[in-house]
């Protein structure tokens, strides 16, 4: 038996509003995180990571009222992280409404507070973020700090090292595909899974909804996330799942919309309902969803 | 298709729900998926609170054995035996909460959990494509003891859990289909309890929570 694999939507936050964010570098304003997350639930994403890039390098953590904003608008695990540096603050998100937490810089600094996290919380909300860039063929190193900072470890040795430490997932972030578009690094997540038995979510490059069906069809690989991907198409979360369905990925589909019956253009965009099938609808009535 | 998903009203008068706040995880999330289904819900602490309700819901995630001595630190776990086990209020366990039902728990040595039902929670074993913790949707096949009634084949649920419950397969009404073959759900007469997490699993999760709190109102007519 195989289990679908998750497709999950980043938020990421600046000054209270999503942003879209290209290299770690440059960032396109989105909106408000609970009319986001919202949506994006009703689309059918199977959890919803909610991180304020900003509160570690400001010294703060992520607002809990934001976090709480964004629970009480959506029915599917939230995990929420930025600036995150003791079991107090990840007390207060959890009271929020946060299901998991996501820590990155917090490991480096205080790697025992994974330990604690998981002690106290359980393992399965600790939610390990991993920044990683290339440099060369094979040659991968995790980098703190919006990826200017290096560590001098591998991703699979980061991961080991988590996975003692009591964390319970891995959040993977390929950053040189940042923004990209260009598709996800397999590779990377392929090397990393092999080294630990915890699930790993893999983020950074989604551009066409055929990545996230290679993604999810890699080995290792328990979920693919996304952020910018999924802002400014709509229903675009459901749109992926149907192409992944189509694609022969076991994803779970059982949202409101679903687009079982259509076509996709090269480009990953919906194909055009010919006319003579849209005349045939013009009466049709839809019900409206009510649980 | 509406873009954003609504609740109908509930048939008859809201349901006051108790949600047992025990010091173990989220309950914002169970508060907020009963009220969007039109019901009362209040997350207490209060024996006399929960006594007093239609339902009584047991939440939870984190470490069995904290999560015990946190019932019984207060008379809470013996409140709750009065209530659910001698006067028969209607009672769902999720998760944790299905966990603590149990006889015992093994994490970090051998804890005694409610006992409500003869079973014990044991440590999921990781193997070929099942990763631990098991984090993820999964189909249960099942009928669920009724909680699953009217939801559609094939709708996914919310699993997050590192442990299961081992019990006798005359109390399981549904069992996960996913990569874990492990129990989803069981019912003992007014108790039900879900190892996934239903106000975790949009609108399959939301009717499933309607579904309980018909049957719960179904039982209190039935005994009064």
């Amino acid at each position: 038996m195989t289990a679908d694999k998750r497709i999950i939507a980043c938020l990421f936050v600046r000054e209270g509003r999503v942003v879209q964010s290209r290299g770690f570098r440059d960032y396109l304003p989105v909106g408000r995180p609970e009319i986001a997350a919202r949506f994006l639930d009703s689309w059918g994403a199977d959890a919803i990571a909610l991180v304020d890039i900003d509160a570690r390098r400001e010294g703060r953590t992520i607002d809990p009222r934001m976090v709480e904003r964004v629970a009480a608008n959506i029915f599917a695990p939230l995990a929420a992280g930025g600036g995150l540096s003791s079991v107090a603050q990840m007390r207060d998100l959890l009271s929020a409404g946060a299901d998991k937490l996501i820590v990155n810089r917090a490991f480096h600094d205080k790697p025992g507070l994974v330990t604690e996290g998981a002690s106290h919380f359980g393992s399965q909300a600790m939610i390990a973020s991993i920044d990683v860039r290339v440099h060369a063929t094979d040659s991968y190193e995790v980098m703190l700090d919006r990826a200017s900072l290096p560590t001098g470890f591998s991703p699979w040795e980061y991961a080991q090292r988590l996975e003692q430490a009591g964390a319970g997932e891995i959040l993977l972030n390929a950053v040189d595909r940042d923004g990209s578009g260009t598709g996800y690094d397999i590779g990377l997540a392929a090397c990393t899974a092999a080294a630990t038995t915890l699930p790993i979510i893999l983020l950074g490059g989604a551009g066409h909804p055929r990545h996230v069906a290679e993604a999810l069809s890699a080995p290792g690989v328990s979920a693919a996330a996304a952020a910018n991907f999924w802002h400014f198409t709509e229903h675009s979360v459901a749109l992926t799942k149907a192409y992944c369905a189509r694609a022969g990925v076991a994803v779970r589909r059982d949202a409101s919309v679903r687009y079982g019956e259509f076509e996709f253009e090269a480009d990953g965009r919906l194909a055009k309902i010919p006319d003579r099938a849209l005349d045939e609808r013009i009466f049709e009535t839809l019900e409206e969803d009510a649980v | 298709m509406s873009l954003l998903m609504r609740a109908r009203r509930p048939i008859g008068r809201p349901l006051d729900i108790a949600i047992i706040d025990y010091g173990m995880g989220n309950l914002g999330s169970v508060r907020h998926a009963f009220e969007f289904l039109g019901h009362r819900a209040v997350a207490t602490s209060d024996p006399e609170t929960a006594g007093s309700a239609d339902a009584i819901v047991l939440p939870g995630v984190g470490a069995f054995r904290l999560a015990m001595d946190n019932l019984n630190s207060g008379g809470l776990a013996a409140a709750l035996a009065r209530t659910v086990l001698d006067r028969g209020t209607p009672f769902l366990g999720i998760c944790l909460g299905m966990q603590l039902i149990a006889r015992e728990g093994t994490e970090g040595g051998v804890h005694a959990g409610l006992g409500w039902i003869e079973g014990r929670v044991t440590r999921l074993e990781p193997g070929e494509g099942r990763r631990v913790p098991h984090v993820g949707w999964a189909h249960v096949s099942g009928a669920g003891g009724g909680l699953i009634d009217g939801i559609e084949p094939g709708a996914g649920f919310y699993f997050d859990h590192s442990y299961h419950l081992e019990c006798a397969a005359e109390l399981v009404v549904a069992r996960c289909a996913g990569a874990f073959d492990c129990v989803a759900a069981v019912r003992r007469a007014n108790i039900f309890a879900t190892q996934f997490h239903p106000e975790k699993s949009q609108r399959s999760g939301l009717r499933l929570l309607r579904n309980f709190t018909e049957a719960a109102r179904t039982l209190r007519r039935e005994a009064a």
